[in-house]
């Protein structure tokens, strides 16, 4: 599982009403708690919430890494006995300072994300453009309704956060932008 | 609709003409309709070319601020679209018309028409809509690669003027569209629409993750996903996770 797809995971879980998630195969293992799991009262865990930069409220990452510590997931950390917060959303955490200031460019609706307007077709944006409110950045394409998304914002592409023609939630991150560059 | 109308010899695409128009200074008034003898660009999804010889069939765009509808609601506007087509066929008297989901038009298992609907959304706002109308008129032999074409003159062997047909249709589509601003008409349309799909309650073949697999079409979800019975539950897709085998 790739960063990416870990980040992901945790938007879509953090959406969802679940208080729970655990999914295992051979090589790793990851659990997600949501606030939910605490707000439940059935939260056996004394550790506090770590705050997750960028994405909201979210939750920690409890994982227990398996045997074989080259688990691509989890940045190598001593398989704990107990269970004990991971830091597989390290990579959110330690941006922090940086990510605090750039603002999220979500999707307004479920579907599929196009970065441009037909395959043959070169990117709205990419990373390092500068956009300007009302600036088409990509389509989100719905039962065959295609919709152009306009920004709200302005500023500078810093991340691409999604892949092309990947499917998309309801307020997914699509991209971050760096509103001061 | 219709109340402005730009006809044009020849465009890229009706679409990208109403694109142009909103995209510049004054907003062009709502139901403004574009028309076009030909279009050199047309389109269908993502890009794939929708050819059509000269002045043989209607080709429209229609510009709508769908200001009642949040983007998540905007499947409404295939149940729109569809459902006026649908109407103008049915007034023609052509029998066997339906709607393959979610906005292709039948006439028994041939296409008739095709829609391309694009809006603009910001804020979680439509802040337009182009709605993309071809219909097969008058066309009498069509590329025989594509799959299953038809036109009306195929089916009722007799022409029909554009003219007459684009002043219909902006009826319906108009009829269709104030429905949908009344919030209770919103379940009688999605049950008309629903009523009318392709091979609704019939086993039919779908390829699903690249398989064919049969399923049994239900109906629709609020968000216009297909509900597919299968063998064993009952599913729910959306549009690019399946296909109809034809």
């Amino acid at each position: 599982m790739t960063y990416k797809e870990i980040t992901a995971l945790i938007e879509t879980i953090s959406k969802s009403n679940l208080s729970e998630f655990k999914y295992r195969n051979t090589e790793f293992e990851v659990t997600i708690r949501t606030e939910n799991y605490s707000k439940g009262g059935n939260s056996n865990q004394n550790s506090p919430m770590i705050p997750v930069a960028a994405a909201p409220p979210v939750q920690h990452i409890i994982s227990a890494p398996p045997v074989a510590p080259a688990a691509p997931v989890a940045p190598a950390a001593p398989a704990p006995a107990a269970p004990k917060e991971e830091k597989a959303a390290a990579p959110a955490a330690e941006s922090k300072g940086e990510d605090a200031n750039l603002i999220a460019i979500k999707s307004p609706i479920v579907g599929t994300f196009y970065r441009s307007a037909s395959p043959e077709k070169p990117p709205y944006v990419k990373v390092g453009d500068s956009i300007s409110v009302g600036d088409v950045v990509c389509i989100v394409e719905a039962m065959k309704l295609f919709n152009e998304i306009e920004s709200e914002v302005s500023g500078k592409i810093v991340k691409v956060m999604i892949d092309d023609a990947s499917p998309v939630e309801y307020d997914q991150v699509l991209y971050m932008v760096d509103p001061n560059a | 609709m219709g109340k402005v109308l730009l006809r044009y010899k020849s465009l890229n695409s009706t679409n990208l003409e109403a694109q142009k128009l909103l995209s510049q200074g004054k907003k062009p008034l709502e139901g403004t309709t574009i028309m076009a003898d030909l279009q050199t660009d047309g389109k269908g999804q993502r890009g794939n070319a929708w050819a059509s010889p000269i002045g043989q069939n209607l080709l429209s765009s229609y510009i709508l601020y769908p200001k009642h509808l949040l983007p998540k609601q905007q499947f409404i506007l295939n149940i729109v679209s569809s459902l006026a087509v649908y109407d103008l066929l049915q007034e023609l008297e052509i029998e066997k018309v339906s709607i393959k989901w979610p906005n292709d038009i039948y006439i028994g298992n041939k296409k008739v028409a095709g829609i391309l609907t694009q809006s603009n959304i910001s804020s979680q706002k439509i802040l337009s809509t182009v709605i993309g109308i071809g219909l097969n008129v008058n066309q009498k032999t069509f590329d025989p690669a594509l799959p299953n074409p038809t036109s009306i003159f195929l089916e009722k062997s007799t022409e029909t003027s554009l003219e007459y047909l684009l002043d219909r249709l902006c009826f319906f589509l108009e009829k269709r569209y104030l429905q949908s601003k009344s919030a209770s008409s919103i379940a009688p349309l999605r049950k008309r629409y629903t009523d009318l799909l392709f091979r609704l309650g019939q086993v039919a073949t779908f390829i699903i993750d690249g398989q064919h697999q049969a399923g049994i079409i239900q109906g629709i979800d609020i968000n216009g996903k297909l509900i597919l019975e299968m063998e064993e539950h009952t599913r729910i897709f959306d549009f690019q996770e399946l296909r109809f085998a034809l």
